[in-house]
């Protein structure tokens, strides 16, 4: 009980500590919307009228705990470039995020998995070269060339021109599939290589344990090793980096994909939010993502001590 | 599991079946890509904000909202150059001799589009309030109108903040009287533009800020569905009886036979029932869909496809293969780009001293002298057309064709020469600051800037880029005054030089759009002269004075007007010019 108080205080300390960074730097250095909201042909008096109105004459601190208040309450008003409800820009996006980016986060992370798997039970012989090799390549590709390739290659009508570039159809399965194949590609790319790693070093790391010794000197078999006594170790650091990544996806890793792809997400908005100054949407967005955070810190927390739980007793 | 399985994982790879699975599941499902009947799919880059016409700027916005709302007045179609004509106008203006009141008769029985913040949910007739309401709410700060501008001062009456009631009256249901403190020979520009859009004033109070993202008006469309990569226009039921009259539009066979538009004659307006526009900012991904064939039908040729598509530059000519299957158009842009120096900043512009002025004038002269306009146009902008000495773009008012081309012809030399001339050392040169947002477009452009004031003795550690995330953090530099050297792209408002001049009046200096913060008393005068003008040849010398005061002075680097190449898929019948029309050429689209 006193770990969960202890882990609560924690996380609202966090919240706080993240939210007031990320607000002073968007307050002090981020873009500001007066001048677009002023037009071309502005005059001094309108300039300090839209700053009044916009609340950038106030003091950081009072324009922070408004913030905060708005946080709290999930009602974060009106996005200032076109006035539509924060809430229903994020109600609107967000499940597009999602449906978009599920099967790629889900498979990237299930397939590497799988890679570190196969490259331990193997460790130094030719599957785990090959893995190793494939990963390295992977990991010096970009995530753009990656999605600019995949996309010329399996969209392009000078190739596959298998799947479409345009639009955003869930209406059906297959429209669905359609429209988040190639994405979902360019995640398994990518997690082929830093998550392939990741998980290999893990569980190569666990493999030259001196339980792992003992085991193979009593004979165990090398799956009931591999699968009932390495991975369980090393399910807890494995859990916590997928949960980790997880935000990433959410918000952050999906703006290239989204467009390249034309889709309606949140990556997008977030971007165009940050760049553009609209700052009640770009701090909707950096809050939600904040506490996404730090829900899934608290998740990894939890799961680790379901899988290890030495942790409690430490 | 047994180790047996993992051994088959390593030898099935059953990752490429899974995808063949899937891939074969996804078409089983999804059944063969088609053309969408009926549907022009329009292309765009960029993005969209508010679309209140009171805050309409960008061409985006005006693509849009121009399909939405009607004006009094437009552009004809396929005229060129442009010509005004009515929309809602009966006919056009009349002016009183002194050109200060004008009479405007409205047509009868037009209806807006059905909304539910109608009191019976059924669009009411517009009449002669609706007017005088759509122009006096940008002057009440509830409408954060960008607009203003236009009639700021100029309708008797109106300021910031002070709605006109002198100035704007009804005289009748259908007729609108409109006195202006000075003669406007833009007025009917203004009342083409989309910020003069009828709106409806019980929806505008009754959504309030939701007005931004429910358009209401009486245009050909209404907005379907938005969101940030797509809007969806659909026809407006209520829309009046219009038919498609090639001849009126200014069709001329030997111009316009070429886009195959004779079988549109006599359609009703609008001809498609469905409009969407896709803002797509990827470049490749924008131009892979629209070779595809079932998905864009329009868009712009990327810079780094224009060898693989053209035959010949001069005139934009595709190749065979190309022009089969589709259509193009080359459109000069109305407007220019232009390099500005910041003459707020005394390092290079204005100073106390007339000793340093002088010296800050030489050093801004210099710099033009090494700006090399064939290179950058042959590099960055298809090599299509040239620069040419000012602000005025060959074809406009106030061009003067025996104006030397001294200011647009780089010489390194003699940069060179009147940089030491002037007195100016290697050590007393100020550190350049160029400005512009992060892009690898901006970066080349800077790096080929730089790579000229070397050749002219500049020393390349002294010229510095200012790098900004992005246009708003630029802009906002610009406007408060602290880029040194900074680009402009202009886009004329409405199709009359005086657009051009104004960007140099004192009085409209940062914020407004002066970013050069040009004030020269004798400038001032001539333009406030011209600015009452109609044109004609009063005007035009007054013009071509401003324009050589511009270039002695050297107050910017100017300048070029670029040429944009579109194409779009031969089923689609259209002329698509942005310029000023916006996208009222979405109701003439044809599909074969």
């Amino acid at each position: 009980m006193a770990h969960f108080i202890r882990s609560a205080v924690y996380a609202a300390l966090l919240v706080l500590g993240a939210t007031f960074f990320s607000f002073f730097l968007m307050a002090k250095f981020g873009s500001d919307k007066t001048y677009e909201l002023a037009g071309k042909h502005s005059t001094k008096e309108h300039i300090l009228e839209l700053r009044h109105e916009l609340r950038y004459d106030r003091p950081v601190i009072e324009r922070y705990v408004a913030y905060l208040k708005k946080l709290v309450t999930l009602d974060f008003g009106r996005s200032d470039a076109s006035g539509e409800e924060i809430s229903s820009i994020l109600r609107r996006t967000l499940p597009v995020s999602l449906a978009f980016n599920f099967p790629g986060f889900f498979l990237g992370e299930a397939i590497a998995l799988l890679m570190a798997i196969l490259a331990t039970a193997t460790l130094g012989r030719w599957p785990d070269k090959l893995i190793s090799t494939v990963s390295t390549f992977s990991l010096s590709l970009s995530f753009v060339i990656v999605v600019v390739g995949l996309q010329a290659v399996f969209c392009s009508p000078y190739a596959l021109d298998l799947f479409p570039i345009l639009g955003w159809d869930t209406q059906t399965l297959g429209s669905y599939l359609k429209h988040t194949t190639v994405a979902t590609l360019c995640y398994i790319v990518a997690a082929l290589g830093y998550n392939v790693r990741v998980f290999r070093a893990i569980l190569a790391d666990e493999m030259g344990k001196e339980y792992v010794t003992t085991a193979i000197a009593y004979g165990c078999p090398k799956s009931k090793l591999l699968f009932k006594h390495v991975l369980a170790n090393a399910l807890g650091p494995i859990t916590t980096r997928i949960v980790f990544s997880l935000p990433t996806f959410l918000f952050g890793g999906s703006f290239i994909l989204e467009n390249a792809f034309s889709i309606p997400g949140i990556g997008l908005t977030a971007h165009d939010a940050l760049l553009s100054g609209d700052q009640p949407l770009a701090g909707a967005i950096m809050g939600i993502t904040i506490l996404t955070y730090v829900v899934c810190l608290s998740l990894a927390d939890i799961l680790y001590r379901y899988f290890d739980p030495r942790v409690a007793l430490r | 599991m047994t180790y047996h399985v993992i051994l088959r994982v390593k030898t099935g790879f059953p990752t490429f079946r899974l995808m063949r699975k899937m891939s074969l599941l996804i078409f089983a499902l999804a059944g063969p890509p088609s053309i969408a009947a009926g549907v022009f799919r329009f292309s765009e880059n960029g993005s969209l904000a508010s679309l209140d016409p009171a805050h309409a700027t960008t061409v985006y916005e005006s693509t849009v909202l121009r399909s939405i709302y009607d004006t009094l007045y437009t552009y004809k179609y396929l005229k060129r150059p442009y010509e005004l004509r009515p929309l809602l106008a009966e006919e056009m203006p009349q002016v009183s001799k002194d050109g200060l009141t004008y009479k405007i008769r409205l047509k009868k029985g037009i209806r807006f589009s059905d909304a539910p913040c109608f009191p019976d949910g059924r669009g009411r007739e517009i009449t002669s309030p609706d007017f005088i309401y759509s122009l006096q709410r940008h002057f009440s700060p509830e409408a954060r109108s960008r607009n203003a501008w236009l009639w700021s001062d100029r309708i008797v009456g109106t300021g910031r903040g002070k709605p006109s009631h002198e100035g704007l009256r009804a005289l009748d249901d259908h007729t609108i009287q409109v006195k202006l403190t000075r003669p406007y020979p833009q007025f009917v520009h203004t009342l083409a533009m989309i910020p003069s859009a009828i709106v409806p004033k019980e929806c505008v109070e009754r959504l309030g800020v939701s007005f931004r993202t429910t358009p209401i008006g009486s245009g050909p469309y209404r907005l379907d569905s938005r969101d940030s990569r797509k809007v969806v226009l659909r026809r407006n039921e209520n829309y009046r009886h219009e038919t498609f009259d090639l001849r009126a539009e200014g069709y001329e066979k030997t111009v316009h036979a070429q886009f195959e538009l004779e079988s549109l004659e006599g359609k009703k307006l609008p001809i498609l029932d469905r409009v969407e526009i896709h803002f797509m900012n990827e470049p490749t991904a924008r131009w892979s869909s629209f070779t595809k064939g079932n998905e864009i039908d329009f868009t712009i040729i990327p810079n780094a496809m224009v060898e693989k598509l053209l035959e010949r530059r001069v005139p934009p000519t595709l190749k065979e293969g190309y022009s089969k299957k589709y259509f193009s158009l080359a459109q000069r842009e109305h407007g220019l780009v232009l390099v500005n120096f910041n003459l707020d900043d005394p390092r290079i512009g204005n100073h106390p001293d007339p000793k340093v002025a002088t010296r800050n004038r030489a050093l801004r002269c210099a710099i033009r002298k090494a700006f090399d306009w064939p290179e950058r146009v042959g590099r960055f902008y298809y090599g299509m057309g040239e620069a040419f000495p000012g602000i005025v773009p060959p074809g406009y008012e106030g061009y003067d064709p025996e104006l030397s081309r001294e200011s647009v012809t780089p010489d390194f030399e003699a940069a060179r020469k009147s940089l030491s001339s002037a007195g100016w050392t290697v050590d007393s040169l100020p550190v350049l600051e160029v400005g512009a947002p992060a892009s690898a477009l901006n970066d080349q452009l800077f790096e080929q800037f730089r790579g000229w004031l070397k050749k002219a003795g500049y020393p390349p550690e002294k010229i510095k880029r200012l790098n900004f995330a992005g246009f708003a953090d630029y802009n906002q530099a610009v406007k408060e005054r602290k880029v040194m050297i900074h680009s402009l792209g202009w886009q004329m408002d409405y199709p009359d030089p005086e657009n051009l001049f104004q960007l140099f009046y004192g009085p409209n200096s940062s914020p407004g759009s002066n970013s050069s913060n040009f004030k020269n008393p004798l400038y001032d005068k001539l333009y406030h002269e011209s600015s009452v003008l109609p044109p004609g040849p009063a005007r035009h010398s007054l013009f071509k004075q401003l324009n050589r005061l511009l270039i002695d002075e050297c107050v910017t680097i100017a300048g070029y007007s670029r040429t944009e190449l579109a194409v779009w898929h031969r089923r689609v019948l259209m002329v698509p010019d942005r310029n000023f029309l916006g996208g009222i050429f979405f109701k003439f689209v044809g599909l074969k």
